[in-house]
């Protein structure tokens, strides 16, 4: 007999699993490409936040106070009596596995930890080794321990929280799936909130709501260059249809206050759909009158402060209905933007409300009454489009968007947290010819999250951003291969940056729009000029040749 | 029968160890997952790895290659073999590989059609195939073992462009987020970091 | 071999062998007959009720239902009124679809069955993970009832009927019960799935295979006393009678099998209220499942609603006044 191994048996001799088959012996690897920078200390500072400091994920001693474990213990317990979802959750999972691959992290690294239930167990081991009676029973028995499927708190059991719960951008996928409804995202929120008592917050989150908490909006812009930025897209849009279209800012007595996400106003592709809503605002004052104002006060409408904890969350979406109350306005108006419509939709009114101040929202122009929003007093730009197209409000041309092959992509928050998926549909079919869907169990309420929310859509953790919307881009990488799609419609706006760069990397030739922007281009302005450009400066189908000629 | 030939009659079990190999270099759990569903959405990962194999192997079958196995002659056919490896290294290049190992099943491709081929050939162990007394199958076994190199090499270019790729991402991602027309109004100078330093400290 | 299954798999063994030897070697009846009985009943009722009202007691600060369908909205556009419900009704008819035929979890199947590029059908293995959870809870729930039969006297009609048709396919003396069959079987599954699926069996924990282990035990020791060694039934209805009533008796001639058994179906009471097995009791509660979606429509109140600091308007105009006259922005103050 040889002694040399036959190819065959080599291959088979190549051992690939784990270190061992416990997921808890498995130790945490923190990654260059898949986490993002921590917290500079002043953002800290700014909310008055603790342990604000210098620190680096990749070091060693992440300079925790010194009674980290009791911080954490503490904060466990308080939020077991705070929230219900906490403590239920913690306790009935059955580890069925239904949700395990239902998770865009999971199918797009690879990593077992990324698994919805294992993310939770990172949390829930911890939570059964300290608070529950069976653990303190088996505790006695030698050995026992271990059946628990508990294990007590360390820095590398912190550590490793720290990794995942950062690679979950609380999408809610998995809780769809889940026979009790066990929502993931509710796990990760209450971590984030532990890790914002021990000041682990990452910078990409800390930053904007320092610079929101100061300045109002996320990118940290002041008052009167907010004003110029916006007063920059009316020159734009007078160059392509010849029309002024006046913005409002801060102004009293206005009909509705308008808010929507900064990105709109400093990022593109979004500064084109907020191109859109001037369009469609400046119609509407025109034909209608209806006023519509812009403020700089409440000049964001997304709220990181979501990413971080409830409270930051709060003292971040206060300002609406501060300004909405100042102002005197009868109802808000919000644009297109996903967790912060989970915000709205879920949170506001019974954080910072209730708003009687303002009126039970009714479009003046079409008397139609929003029964869905009459005590949050706070409507989805879609939901009031589609209204006024319903009703033959707006004058359009869809050849303008003829160019267009359109798909849509459901954003997280509003598909799982509020379940807005046929009004941006309906108005995208009336704007736009061409229109073809994803597969179903890659939209409305199954679908796939950019991989960037939840504040991960910075720049150092692009490998991970990448990987986590791989499920996303494949499956429009098959209706752009089968029906030629061009354009990826969605109503959010870390949706319309994560996702721009998402096409780039896996599917080249993909651009993506806003919903209104689209709005922008068929809407027909009262005394505008032939248009020969889209919001974009692109000829309009029919156009090319006369450049040509 | 030369080596096309019995690579063509040996496919399928070819293939189906090409994708385990190539799937075994994911945890266990994962790769048991990898394997089981076929579903393209379902499974990204698994189906694009699959499809890209196939690709890759009816590309490897087509390939013309030159006399005397020149690499800088049969740059062409490189460059087909990149556009069908695409699917697969696109996705390694984002996960939790080194390069060497995210482009090493490229490499296991030779020890499985060893196993195979050697068995196709009545004779059970490497040695006898290699010492079989018919040359042209030791010197179609050369040319299968240089297209595999090609293989390999397409392998490497396409994993540098996916990295050159994302730090192009990284790069550009940043400047968009400031729209241009912010740069060009003068607005951005503005918000320098002592500036809004200035202004939480106020 | 692996510990997780391994302890538990022993921890059951010895608790049978504990009753078995415990009643034929030592003549413990009324230890394993009795005392443990009521201890376990106890256990479990206190545990029971103390969990949920644990749960109970925690507020519930946000309405936060996940949203599986279209919302209500504008009146022309079709709400999903179960898998997006607005009304408690809704709410209601979603809870029982999920209660009684774990919709969510055949949500899991939908897109399972697929054409592939060959136009072969292909389907994942998730299918059976909600048939055999279904098959799971049904036999179980079956099984409880009619051994309902032992607690009470007499036998109420609708019982008789369940026995009935739970015996309706008729295979030698004793009749055969499915639901006891099913059980086991579908048991086993979920063991083996545990076991084999690499993702499933990568998450598991010892108190995952624990409670399978224990209801594989009692459903085996329950179908070798009803088809093998055939227990003395008139004995042991009059054990449960005895204990039902409170007044315990200690039949002669019932072995140390059916201890085994009691001692099992003792130990699952007792473990029930501190395990996963709560899960009956928490998909009740769970709030993502259990509220409306209509937070924008009707108030939800947050019992620890506290004040917070805010940036008001007011420390934002001073901060930048004049930068907002040289704009020209409307201010409150004019310095």
């Amino acid at each position: 007999m040889s002694d040399e191994l036959k190819p065959d048996q080599l291959l088979d001799k190549i051992d690939h699993t784990p270190s061992c088959g416990n997921w808890m012996d498995t130790p945490v690897h923190i990654r260059p490409g898949m986490y993002c920078y921590a917290a500079k200390a002043e953002s800290v500072e700014t909310l008055g936040l603790p342990n604000a400091r210098p620190w680096n994920p990749t070091d060693d001693d992440w300079k925790l106070p010194e009674n980290w474990k009791e911080i954490i213990h503490n904060a466990i317990k308080e939020r077991l009596e705070r929230f219900r979802t906490f403590k239920v959750f913690m306790d009935i999972c059955v580890r069925c596995g239904a949700c395990a691959d239902k998770c865009h992290f999971f199918l797009g690294t690879g990593d077992p930890k990324n698994m919805p239930v294992l993310r939770a167990e990172l949390l829930r081991s911890v939570y059964r080794n300290d608070f529950t009676k069976a653990a303190q029973i088996l505790k006695m028995i030698p050995g026992g321990e271990k059946l628990s499927g508990g294990r007590p708190m360390t820095l590398d059991v912190l550590k490793e929280w720290w990794y995942y719960f950062f690679q979950c951008t609380e999408c809610r996928r998995c809780s769809v799936f889940c026979p009790y409804g066990i929502d993931t995202a509710e796990i990760t929120i209450m971590a984030r909130e532990i890790f914002n008592l021990l000041g682990l917050n990452i910078d990409w989150i800390a930053t904007p709501i320092s610079n929101c908490y100061k300045t109002g909006n996320h990118l940290g812009i002041q008052p009167h260059a907010f004003k110029e930025m916006i007063e920059f897209f009316t020159d734009d849009i007078e160059e392509i249809t010849g029309v002024n279209v006046e913005p409002q800012f801060n102004k009293k007595g206005a009909d509705i206050l308008f808010i929507t996400p900064s990105g709109d106003v400093f990022a593109d592709p979004g500064t084109y759909t907020c191109q859109g809503y001037l369009i469609l605002f400046k119609y509407l004052k025109d034909k209608y009158g209806l006023d519509v104002t812009w403020s700089t006060y409440a000049s964001e409408g997304g709220n990181f402060g979501f990413f971080t904890s409830h409270e930051t969350m709060k003292r971040l979406n206060a300002k609406m209905y501060a300004e909405a109350r100042r102002l005197g306005v009868k109802w808000i108006l919000g644009g297109e933007c996903g967790h912060m419509w989970r915000v709205i939709h879920q949170y506001m009114d019974t954080m910072n409300g209730p708003a009687d101040f303002l009126e039970e929202p009714v479009n003046p122009i079409t008397g139609t009454k929003f029964e869905n929003a009459k005590s949050t007093k706070m409507v989805h730009i879609t939901e009031f489009t589609a209204d006024l197209i319903k009703h033959g409000k707006l004058e359009l041309d869809k050849s303008r968007n003829a160019n267009r092959i359109m798909t849509y992509h459901d954003s997280c928050n509003t598909s799982r947290g509020m379940g807005l998926l046929d009004e941006p549909r309906y108005v995208l079919q009336h704007v736009c010819d061409n229109f073809f869907e994803m597969p179903p169990n890659t939209i409305r309420e199954q679908t796939f999250c950019c991989g960037s929310g939840s504040g991960l859509n910075a720049g150092e953790n692009m490998e991970l951003r990448m990987a986590g919307g791989l499920p996303r881009a494949n499956a429009v990488k098959y209706v752009h291969e089968k029906f030629g799609v061009n354009t990826l419609g969605t109503i959010c706006a870390i949706d319309r940056a994560a996702l721009s760069t998402l096409m780039e990397y896996w599917v080249p030739g993909v651009t993506v729009s806003g919903i209104h922007e689209l709005v922008g281009n068929a809407l027909i302005l009262p005394g505008e000029k032939e248009r020969e450009t889209d919001l974009r400066c692109d000829p309009l189908p029919g156009m090319e040749e006369e450049e040509d000629e | 029968m030369d080596i096309n030939q019995q690579l063509e009659l040996k496919k399928e079990e070819i293939l189906k160890k090409w994708f385990e190999s190539a799937i075994n270099s994911y945890p266990e759990d994962t790769a048991k997952f990898l394997k089981k569903s076929k579903n393209q959405f379902d499974n990204p990962v698994g189906s694009a790895t699959l499809q890209s194999l196939e690709n890759t192997f009816r590309d490897i079958l087509e390939m013309k290659i030159s006399k005397n196995y020149k690499y800088s002659q049969d740059i062409v056919e490189q460059n087909k073999i990149e556009n069908a490896l695409d699917p697969i290294i696109r996705i390694r290049a984002v996960q939790n590989f080194s390069a060497s190992e995210a482009v090493a099943f490229v490499f296991e491709l030779k020890n499985i059609v060893k196993s195979t081929i050697g068995k196709l050939n009545d004779q059970n162990s490497l040695e006898e195939f290699r010492g079989s007394s018919s040359n042209s199958v030791i010197s179609s076994y050369e040319l299968f073992e240089h297209k595999v190199d090609l293989v390999a090499l397409a392998a490497f270019n396409r994993f540098m462009k996916c990295r050159e790729n994302i730090f192009l991402l990284k790069a550009t991602e940043a400047k968009r987020r400031i729209h241009s027309a912010f740069e060009r109004a003068g607005l951005v100078t503005e918000l320098n970091e002592n500036e809004l330093v200035g202004s939480s400290k106020s | 071999m692996n510990q997780k299954y391994m302890l538990p798999l022993a921890g059951v063994f010895l608790l049978f062998l504990l009753a078995y030897a415990g009643v034929e070697g030592v003549g413990l009846q009324w230890l394993f007959g009795i005392v443990i009985p009521y201890l376990a009943v106890i256990a479990f009722i206190y545990g029971f009720v103390n969990r949920v009202m644990c749960w109970a007691g925690s507020a519930v600060p946000f309405r936060i239902p996940t949203t599986c369908g279209q919302q209500k909205s504008l009146p022309w556009i079709k709400q999903n009124r179960i898998d997006n419900p607005d009304t408690a009704i809704g709410v209601f008819i979603r809870m029982l679809f999920e209660i009684f035929l774990f919709r969510s979890l055949f949500r899991n199947t939908k897109a399972a069955f697929n054409r592939d590029e060959n136009n072969k059908l292909t389907y994942s293995w998730e299918i059976f993970l909600w048939l055999g959870a279904l098959a799971f809870h049904y036999g179980f729930l079956v099984v409880i009832l009619r051994h309902l039969r032992f607690f009470l006297e007499p036998v109420p009609v609708c019982l008789t009927f369940l026995e009935y048709l739970d015996g309706i396919v008729q295979i030698g003396l004793p009749g055969i019960f499915l639901s006891g069959i099913v059980l086991l079987a579908a048991a086993l599954f979920l063991l083996a799935r545990r076991i084999f699926d690499a993702k499933v069996s990568y998450i598991s924990l010892a108190a995952d295979y624990f409670p399978l282990f224990l209801i594989i035990g009692i459903a085996a020791t329950g179908i070798a006393m009803r088809y093998f060694t055939k227990v003395d039934i008139v004995g042991v209805k009059e054990f449960t009678m005895g204990l039902v009533t409170f007044h315990p008796v200690i039949p002669p001639g019932v072995g140390g099998l059916f201890y085994a058994h009691v001692l099992m179906v003792s130990v699952l009471f007792a473990y029930f209220p501190m395990s996963k097995l709560m899960h009956a009791g928490g998909i009740f509660l769970s709030p993502t499942r259990n509220m409306a979606n209509n937070t924008r429509a009707k108030r939800h109140i947050n019992p620890w609603n506290y004040a917070v600091d805010v940036h008001t308007y007011e420390q934002y105009e001073d901060h930048f006044r004049e930068k907002m006259i040289e704009a020209g922005l409307p201010v409150d103050k004019e310095e």
